[in-house]
């Protein structure tokens, strides 16, 4: 006969109050969210009926939903390209240079600065009145009218993923620079001795010995990415003409401003599946086969 | 002993339990410091005459406060009062909070007697939600330096004046007009302006159904549209401040607002008080018509306990006696306007600074007012389903589509007849 493992108390004592913390922000709120989006509710605490799927059948019949969510993946593809480029590259400029500390938290900069000071540098940097960067294009010719960065449809979502990715790109440099301090030195003076360039350095040595890290990096970046609100609203709300209307703005519009909570709380549990399946899919296929690249 | 502890005791606690305050709590979201000050003077002085009671005001941001009275209301601590405007008014209701104060708005009525569209926007489902307190409508601001610099001899009277102005105004960094394209409700107000004076007032019929594109509608749009071309870049992410910071600096000529330009017009400009000009909206050259867009501000009444109910009604009634009236008026001089006979007849009023050096311009607005209209309320009935197009500012979209979406008037009108059928058709279904 089996035995049964004794329960550890002491040890189940201990998670507790993390259980406890995780069930209280995490799975309490959810689980209203999901409640919501099963009734007609228009605003919080008032009182709903039960409505089945209609919210969701709603939303996936909403063509702003769909535009949104057309957006999100614009912003979370610029993003992760334009943050884990510029990253990479300082990254390797810098890593040579570990003494350089200046430097390198030179770098940090635009990751300490509030989100919202982020959205008045970025919109006063490119007012076409007093901004400098339509004064500096005038000055050198490069543009012979007043231009306004965030004021195009255009314009408008490049222009917030840069701003964005200068706000976010450091922390990926900071974990990506950590990777690249892990890979033995002994390894590129091995390459040096068969001749090896600097590209079959980086392509044979380098990219595989951290490409685990950028599979996890570009996986935390792209939910992160694809739930940025704050910068969004601060510089553009959505705008103009919802070329910046991403879905969680549609999910927040939904919610407070035309005022349909149960709506809102069924594209938060679409996107919720949507991001959860996205998760597991590239965890699979990108992070489990770098791992098992190495 | 005991038979003269007893008596004191009991004696002491009925006369605590008679001078207990009352105490209620007033939301409104009149920021500017000046307002804030104002306004809480004005609860001091009353609190001071009516120890029995006791008004807090606390300042809210218009961009938010839904989402905390709904958060407020959920826990059962919403204010006693709250300032609102009338289709806020509409969407707050559906909270369940609100009481009626149709016996107040009587009797207040027969004491200082009402502007009959201060009180209309309130009046529905045979009962009044709120207490009007002041007035806004907006008018053409110009600089008289600039036409004078220009040779412009006159305000413009028509579209066809108002364009060509802003086309000659237009150069060497300076921009004609600023009127606002951010999706906001600075941006709703102005297009309803200009969509008055070109008979396109009435967003709904009778059954409340959209009837928003009509070829009144896009002849207001097109004329937006073509001042947009000699606004500044920017104008895609203006509220209300942009426009006038601008035009205080020189950089606009013209500017489509509300009375808040008079206040800070000689500091922020450094040109005299002669120089700021103020005219009627242009009207459609064919077929125009006089408008602007008016609406009262009111107070809604969310205590539901007697004690509280009595308070705020007695603050109400304070705030309209014509002496405080004036003072309360006078938070933003020539942006608040009189909505009772008796305030209209307030010394205090005119003895304002700002009220007394221009008061040309605020009688000129005050009879401007009788043109004065708001999308939702028009035609003499009052629709629920703006709340589903004032709340995700439709109009400010419509706007947008054509600043930068590529789209042309007629063009907009389609698309915000169609995003407006969405809106409200969203609306009945929930």
């Amino acid at each position: 006969m089996k035995r049964r493992n004794p329960i550890d108390w002491p040890a189940l004592l201990m998670v507790l109050p993390f259980v406890l913390i995780l069930i209280t922000l995490v799975v309490v709120p959810v689980a209203i969210a999901i409640g919501n989006s099963f009734t007609n509710m228009k605003f919080i605490g008032m009182p709903a009926e039960f409505a089945g799927f209609r919210q969701y059948r709603r939303v996936l019949t909403d063509p702003l939903f769909w535009n949104s969510l057309g957006r999100s993946g614009q912003w979370i593809l610029g993003n992760a390209l334009l943050q884990t480029i510029v990253a990479f590259l300082f990254a390797l400029l810098l890593s040579r240079r570990a003494k350089n500390l200046g430097l390198q938290l030179a770098v940090l900069l635009p990751w300490i600065i509030p989100t919202v000071a982020v959205a008045v540098i970025g919109t006063w940097l490119t007012n076409s009145s007093y901004g400098l960067l339509p004064y500096v294009t005038n000055l050198l010719g490069i543009a012979n009218e007043s231009w306004n960065a965030f004021g195009s449809a255009d314009r408008a979502m490049g222009s917030l993923i840069i701003l964005n990715s200068w706000h976010w790109f450091p922390f990926f440099f900071v974990v990506i620079l950590g990777a690249l301090t892990t890979v033995p030195d002994e390894l590129y003076e091995a390459a040096a001795i068969d001749g090896a360039n600097a590209w079959h350095k980086f392509s044979r040595i380098t990219l595989p010995l951290i490409s685990r890290i950028l599979g996890i990096v570009g996986l935390v970046g792209t939910l992160w990415s694809f739930n940025i609100y704050d910068t969004i609203f601060l510089v553009t709300q959505g705008g103009p003409a919802n070329a910046t209307f991403t879905a969680p703005m549609y999910v927040y519009e939904t919610a407070f401003n035309a005022f349909n909570m149960a709506k809102s709380s069924a594209a938060s549990v679409i996107l919720m599946v949507f991001m959860m399946l996205f998760a597991v899919f590239f965890y699979n296929v990108a992070v489990r086969k770098a791992y098992h690249a190495r | 002993m005991l038979q003269r502890i007893v008596p004191t005791l009991l004696a002491t606690l009925l006369i605590g339990a008679a001078v207990a305050q009352t105490q209620i709590t007033v939301w409104h979201m009149e920021q500017p410091p000046q307002r804030v000050e104002r306004f809480e003077a004005i609860a001091e002085a009353f609190n001071e005459a009516n120890p029995q009671y006791e008004v807090e005001m606390d300042v809210r941001d218009w961009n938010n406060v839904y989402q905390n009275l709904a958060v407020a209301a959920a826990s059962g601590n919403q204010p006693d009062i709250m300032f609102a405007i009338p289709d806020f008014a509409l969407t707050v209701r559906e909270l369940g909070i609100a009481q009626p104060v149709t016996d107040l708005v009587n009797d207040l009525d027969a004491q200082h007697d009402f502007i009959d569209a201060a009180t209309d926007a309130y009046f529905d489902d045979g009962e009044h939600w709120a207490v009007p307190l002041y007035g806004m409508e907006q008018v053409l601001w110009y600089r008289k330096d600039k036409f004078r610099e220009a040779g412009i001899e006159n305000p413009p009277e028509t579209y066809s004046e108002l364009l060509e102005a802003a086309q000659k105004l237009t150069g060497d960094g300076q921009y004609g007009i600023a009127v606002p394209a951010g999706r906001n409700l600075a941006s709703d107000q102005v297009i309803y302006s200009i969509m008055l004076t070109s008979g396109a007032g009435s967003m709904f019929d009778a059954q409340c159904n959209p009837t928003f594109d009509t070829p009144e509608t896009v002849r207001a749009l097109q004329l937006y549209s073509d001042l947009l071309a000699v606004s500044p870049p920017d104008a895609t992410s203006f509220s209300w401040g942009e426009p006038q910071a601008l035009f205080n600096a020189g950089t606009t000529a013209m500017a489509i607002e509300k009375g808040q330009y008079l206040t800070p017009w000689e500091e922020e400009s450094g040109r005299p008080a002669e120089d700021l000009g103020m005219a009627r909206i242009p009207v459609a050259d064919e077929g125009g018509q006089e408008g602007t867009i008016y609406y009262s501000n009111g107070a809604m009444v969310f205590a539901d306990d007697p004690a509280k109910q009595e308070a705020a009604h007695a603050f109400l009634s304070y705030v309209l006696e014509p002496d405080v009236y004036g003072e309360f008026l006078g938070a933003e001089p020539g942006l608040f306007f009189p909505v009772t006979q008796s305030g209209l007849e307030s010394e205090t009023l005119w003895e304002n600074p700002i009220v007394a050096q221009y008061r040309d311009y605020v009688e000129e607005m005050i009879a401007y007012s009788e043109y004065g209209a708001l999308f939702g309320f028009t035609g003499g009935y009052v629709c629920d389903e703006i709340t589903a197009v004032s709340s995700q500012n439709l109009l400010a979209q419509v706007v947008q589509q054509m600043a930068t979406g590529g789209l042309s008037a007629e063009e907009a009108a389609a698309w915000g007849q169609a995003r407006m059928e969405e809106a409200v058709a969203d609306f009945r279904s929930n």
